[in-house]
C-alpha cells in the first residue's frame, strides 16, 4: 500500500468514491509501473474553475491575454472539443504534515471513466515532472503568482491601462528569447576562461548568454517599472520555455492511462472498453491538435514492445528481415527502458533516436487510413465539405514524405512549446561596435539530428532548412519589438531557408527589417 | 469567473477591436471526427515571437484576414525603393503632461495626502485630527507622454457591378499595398472601412469585401451607380445613417483623423455625372486623399467619369487609368501616381 496522501475533493467536501478509486490508481502506478510521484490533491470543478486555472497557471497576471486563454478554453469545455480533461497545478505545502502536495484539477463533468482515466494519466505527468532531468529544475510558486498579480495592478492604476499592455506585449514577444544553457565541453570551458581572463577590452558578455530575454533586461536603459514588468514576465515564462519535453510529457501520460485501462480489464471489462476508447479519442492522429498525444502515446509503446523483445541493437539490426518480423527473445525490459527515457531524454532525443523507419510507417499508415475514412464518408451535404477536405488533402501531403530527416524536423516543430534555443554570443552585446545586438540561432542541438540530410534538387521550398529558419514575419515583428527596448540596432543570426547558409536578419532604426550575410571573421559558423 | 481574471474582460475586447501588428488568428471549435460544422468561431490574436518556419507565398488573398501571413516587411522595403514623395500631415499637437499621484516621488500633493490622512482615520474609527503620517503622503508624479501620429481612416470602395463583381488580382494587390503603406506611415493607427457599390451602397466586412472564405457581397451586381456610394462616404462623415452589414453606423471625424478614400471602378457611371461630382466636391475639403482608379479596357475613356472628375482641379485628388493587369510594373506606376504629390 502506497504511503502518500491521495484525496479527491469536489469544493471542501471529499469525494470518498473517487479518493479510494485514486488511491487503488496510485497503488497500480508505484508498484506495476514503478512510478515515483508527491502527494496529490485532486479537485472537481466546474468548466468556469477549470478555464480559470488554466488561464491563470499559463500567464497569472490579469492582461488581454490571461482572458483570451480562459475565453477559448471556456468555450471548448462549452462545446467539448478540444478541451483540457485535466491540469497539474502548483504545489503546496500541506500545513497539517508539511509535505509537499501537488494540486490538479479534475472537471466535474467528466464521466466516472473519463475521471479514472484522467487520474491515471495525471500519475503519468506527476512522474514525469519529478524526474525529468528537464522538468525537475522547473516549478512555479503561487503565492508569487499572486504578489505578481497584485502588483501588476498596482503598475495598471499609477500608470495606465494602455502604457502597462504596451511593455507586457513586449514582454510576450522577448519570451521567446529563454534559452537553454548549452553543456560544454572541457576544451570549450577552459578556452571560455582563457579568452574572458586575456581580455584586453570591455566584452559584453563576456561569454555566450542563454538566457538572452534576461539579457537584455539587464544591460537595455530602460525605466525601473519596465524592468520589473519585464522581470515578471521572464520569470513566468523561465519554466515554459525550458520545457522541451511536451511529446514525451503527453505521450508518457498516456502511456500511463492506457496501462491503466489494461489492468482494469481484469475486474472491468466495461469500464476498460470506454477508457481504452476515451484514451483513442484523447490520441486521435487525425487531430493536429492531439499530436504530442498520439506521436508520444505510440512511440511509448513502439519502444516498450522492441525492448521487451529485444528487437533493438546491433545484433537484431544484423539480421535478416525475414527473422526480424517475428523476433522475441523475451528481454522485457520495455518498461525499464520506458522509464529510462523519460528520466533523460528531451521530445528531439526522443524522436530521432527511436523514431525508426519502421515506427514512422506503420504511424503513417494510421494517419493515412483514418483521413481516407474520413473521406468516404464526408458528405457533399456539409456546409463546410470544401473546408474538411482541403483539411484532410493538407494532412495527407504533410504525412506523405520522402526523407525521414525532414519528416522528423517538420513533426517537432509542428509541435507546440519548440520556441527556438537563440543565445547571445560573446561580445554580441556589442557587435556592431555601437552597441548593436546580436542574436544567435543554437544549432549545436539540432545539427548532430539532421547531419547528413542532403537537399534534393526539387525541394526548393520544402526542405529541412526552411522549417529551420527563424526568416519570418513573426521573427521580423520581433526584432522592431526588441528594438524599442534596445535602442540600437538588433541582428538575429539563423539560416538560409534555402540552403541554410548563416545569415543576418536586422534592423538598424526599428522600422525596417534588412538582410546580410555573416561576415567570415565573426565567428566559426552556427553549425 | 472570479475578479481575479474579471477585470481583463475589457482588456481582450478592446485589443480584438485595436488595428496592432499582433498576428490575428481563429479558433475554430469544429469536429472532424464526426464531421460537424463549425459551430463557434473566435478571434484570437497573438504576440509576435521567434519562431521557425517561412511564411506562405500566398499573400492572404484568400485567407481570413487579408493582411495575414504577409511579408509586410518586404512589401515596405519593395515600395520604398518606388521613392515615393507623399507625405502625410504633420503632427497637430506634440506630447502631453500627465499628472499621476504616487506613493513615491519629489512633489508633494497636499491634497491628496490629506484625503488619504482622512480615509485612514475613517478606516481606523478615529476622530478628524491633523496627523499625517508617512504611509499617508502622496506625490505628484508628471509623466511626458507623446501623443500618437494622428491616426487615419481608410475607405476602399468598390464597384461591384457587371464584370467587376469579383475583384482582380490587380486591383487587390493595390488595395493592400496602400493599406500597408499607410499603416507603415501611420504606426498600424490605421483603421480600415470598405464600401461596395452597384446601383445600390453598403459599408461590408473585408470578408465580403474581398470574397474571402467564400462570403460574397450582399448587394446584388447589375448596373452601377456613384451617387449612393459617395452618399454612404458621406453618412460617415456627418454620423448620419447608412446601409451596412456590418450593423454599425461609424461616424469618421476628420478633424482628429485623417480621411483617405480609394474608389475602384471601371468608370461607367449610369448616374447623371453632376449631382456626383457635387457630393465629391462636399466631401473633398474633410478628406486628406481621394484617390480615383478606372480599371479595364474603358478605363479614362471620353465618355468615363474619370474625364468628369478631372474638372475637380484639387491637390489631395489623383486619378489614374490602368489596365488590368497585375505586372510589377503596372502596380507600381499605379500606385506611384495614386500617392505621389
Amino acid at each position: 500500500m502506497i504511503d502518500m496522501e491521495i484525496v479527491v475533493k469536489e469544493g471542501a467536501k471529499v469525494h470518498d468514491g473517487y479518493t479510494k478509486a485514486a488511491r487503488e490508481i496510485a497503488d497500480f502506478a508505484v508498484d506495476k509501473l514503478h512510478l515515483d510521484f508527491e502527494d496529490v490533491e485532486f479537485r472537481l470543478v466546474d468548466n468556469d474553475e477549470m478555464s480559470e486555472v488554466m488561464a491563470l497557471y499559463q500567464d497569472p497576471l490579469p492582461t488581454w491575454e490571461t482572458y483570451q486563454n480562459y475565453y477559448m478554453q471556456k468555450s471548448r469545455g462549452e462545446y467539448r472539443y478540444g478541451m483540457l480533461y485535466e491540469i497539474v497545478s502548483h504545489s503546496v505545502i500541506d500545513p497539517a504534515t508539511n509535505k509537499k502536495k501537488i494540486i490538479s484539477y479534475i472537471r466535474n463533468s467528466n464521466k466516472e471513466h473519463e475521471v479514472l482515466s484522467v487520474i491515471a494519466h495525471v500519475y503519468g505527468h506527476l512522474h514525469m515532472d519529478k524526474n525529468n532531468f528537464i522538468c525537475k529544475r522547473c516549478g512555479r510558486d503561487l503565492n508569487m503568482d499572486v504578489k505578481r498579480r497584485k502588483r501588476y495592478r498596482e503598475l495598471e492604476r499609477i500608470l495606465g491601462v494602455k502604457t502597462v499592455e504596451e511593455v507586457y506585449d513586449i514582454g510576450k514577444s522577448l519570451a521567446s528569447l529563454i534559452g537553454i544553457d548549452r553543456p560544454k565541453s572541457l576544451d570549450e570551458e577552459i578556452k571560455e576562461s582563457r579568452d574572458e581572463y586575456y581580455d584586453t577590452e570591455p566584452i559584453i558578455p563576456r561569454k555566450d548568454e542563454y538566457d538572452a530575454f534576461q539579457f537584455i533586461i539587464d544591460n537595455s536603459e530602460i525605466s525601473g517599472w519596465q524592468k520589473e514588468l519585464l522581470q515578471m514576465i521572464h520569470d513566468i515564462n523561465t519554466d515554459i520555455a525550458m520545457i522541451n519535453v511536451m511529446i514525451m510529457h503527453e505521450g508518457f501520460a498516456t502511456f500511463v492511462q492506457e496501462k491503466y485501462a489494461i489492468e482494469k480489464a481484469k475486474t472491468d471489462p466495461a469500464m476498460a472498453m470506454k477508457m481504452e476508447d476515451f484514451l483513442l479519442g484523447i490520441a486521435n492522429p487525425i487531430n493536429e491538435g492531439q499530436l504530442r498525444y498520439a506521436l508520444g502515446f505510440r512511440l511509448f509503446k513502439y519502444v516498450e514492445e522492441c525492448w521487451n523483445k529485444g528487437r533493438h541493437g546491433i545484433l537484431y539490426e544484423s539480421l535478416p528481415e525475414s527473422e526480424k518480423k517475428d523476433y522475441d527473445n523475451h528481454e522485457n525490459k520495455g518498461l525499464d527502458k520506458v522509464l529510462d527515457i523519460v528520466k533523460t531524454k528531451t521530445d528531439w532525443d526522443f524522436i530521432f533516436s527511436y523514431a525508426s523507419q519502421e515506427f514512422l510507417e506503420m504511424y503513417t499508415k494510421e494517419v493515412k487510413d483514418n483521413i481516407e475514412y474520413l473521406k468516404r464518408t464526408l458528405s457533399e451535404n456539409n456546409p463546410n465539405f470544401y473546408n474538411i477536405y482541403s483539411h484532410l488533402d493538407a494532412l495527407d501531403k504533410k504525412y506523405t514524405y520522402d526523407d525521414i530527416t525532414k519528416f522528423k524536423v517538420n513533426l517537432l516543430t509542428g509541435a507546440e512549446s519548440y520556441t527556438p534555443p537563440v543565445f547571445i554570443p560573446r561580445g554580441g552585446g556589442n557587435y556592431d561596435r555601437e552597441g548593436g545586438l546580436l542574436i544567435k540561432q543554437d544549432m549545436s542541438l539540432i545539427n548532430k539530428y539532421i547531419d547528413g540530410y542532403k537537399k534534393k534538387e526539387e525541394d526548393e521550398e520544402n526542405n529541412i532548412y526552411s522549417m529551420l529558419t527563424l526568416d519570418n514575419h513573426r521573427t521580423a515583428a520581433t526584432l522592431l519589438r526588441i528594438y524599442g527596448i534596445w535602442k540600437k540596432p538588433v541582428y538575429l543570426q539563423t539560416i538560409d531557408p534555402e540552403d541554410g547558409e548563416p545569415m543576418l536578419i536586422y534592423t538598424g532604426d526599428g522600422e525596417d527589417i534588412e538582410y546580410g550575410s555573416v561576415p567570415s571573421a565573426q565567428d566559426p559558423g552556427i553549425n | 469567473m472570479t475578479t481575479e481574471i474579471g477585470d481583463a474582460e475589457d482588456k481582450y475586447r478592446n485589443k480584438i477591436r485595436d488595428t496592432d501588428d499582433l498576428d490575428v488568428d481563429w479558433m475554430d471549435l469544429y469536429d472532424f471526427a464526426r464531421n460537424k460544422p463549425v459551430r463557434k468561431r473566435i478571434k484570437i490574436k497573438k504576440n509576435p515571437e521567434i519562431s521557425y518556419g517561412v511564411d506562405s507565398e500566398d499573400e492572404g488573398y484568400q485567407d481570413e484576414n487579408i493582411l495575414f501571413g504577409i511579408k509586410k516587411h518586404e512589401i515596405i522595403s519593395e515600395m520604398n525603393k518606388w521613392k515615393l514623395n507623399f507625405t502625410k500631415p504633420g503632427r497637430k499637437k506634440g506630447s502631453k503632461m500627465e499628472f499621476l499621484i504616487s506613493d513615491y516621488g519629489s512633489q508633494e500633493n497636499q491634497e491628496k495626502t490629506l484625503a488619504s490622512m482622512l480615509e485612514r482615520q475613517i478606516a481606523n474609527k478615529e476622530k478628524f485630527h491633523i496627523d499625517i503620517k508617512e504611509q499617508d503622503v502622496k506625490y505628484d508624479i508628471v509623466i511626458d507622454k507623446p501623443l500618437p501620429d494622428r491616426s487615419a481612416y481608410f475607405i476602399i470602395m468598390r464597384d461591384v457591378s457587371g464584370s467587376m463583381d469579383k475583384i482582380s488580382k490587380f486591383a487587390y494587390s493595390v488595395a493592400l499595398r496602400i493599406t500597408l503603406w499607410l499603416q507603415h506611415l501611420y504606426r498600424e493607427n490605421v483603421t480600415r472601412v470598405y464600401i461596395v457599390h452597384s446601383i445600390d451602397a453598403m459599408e461590408v466586412s473585408e470578408e465580403e469585401m474581398f470574397g474571402i472564405n467564400g462570403r460574397e457581397t450582399p448587394i446584388e451586381s447589375g448596373g452601377t451607380a456613384f451617387l449612393n456610394a459617395y452618399n454612404t462616404v458621406n453618412s460617415m462623415l456627418k454620423g448620419t445613417q447608412y446601409k451596412s452589414s456590418i450593423g454599425v453606423s461609424r461616424h469618421i471625424n476628420s478633424e482628429n483623423e485623417d480621411v483617405y478614400l480609394l474608389h475602384i471602378t471601371d468608370g461607367e457611371n449610369e448616374d447623371p455625372n453632376k449631382p456626383v461630382i457635387d457630393v465629391i466636391k462636399s466631401i473633398l475639403p474633410e478628406l486628406t486623399r481621394f484617390m480615383y482608379l478606372e480599371i479595364g479596357s474603358g478605363g479614362g475613356a471620353a465618355n468615363s467619369f474619370m474625364s468628369s472628375l478631372s474638372a475637380v482641379k484639387e491637390p489631395n485628388v489623383k486619378m489614374v487609368a490602368a489596365s488590368d493587369n497585375e505586372s510589377t510594373d503596372n502596380i507600381r506606376d499605379t500606385i506611384t501616381k495614386l500617392l505621389n504629390d
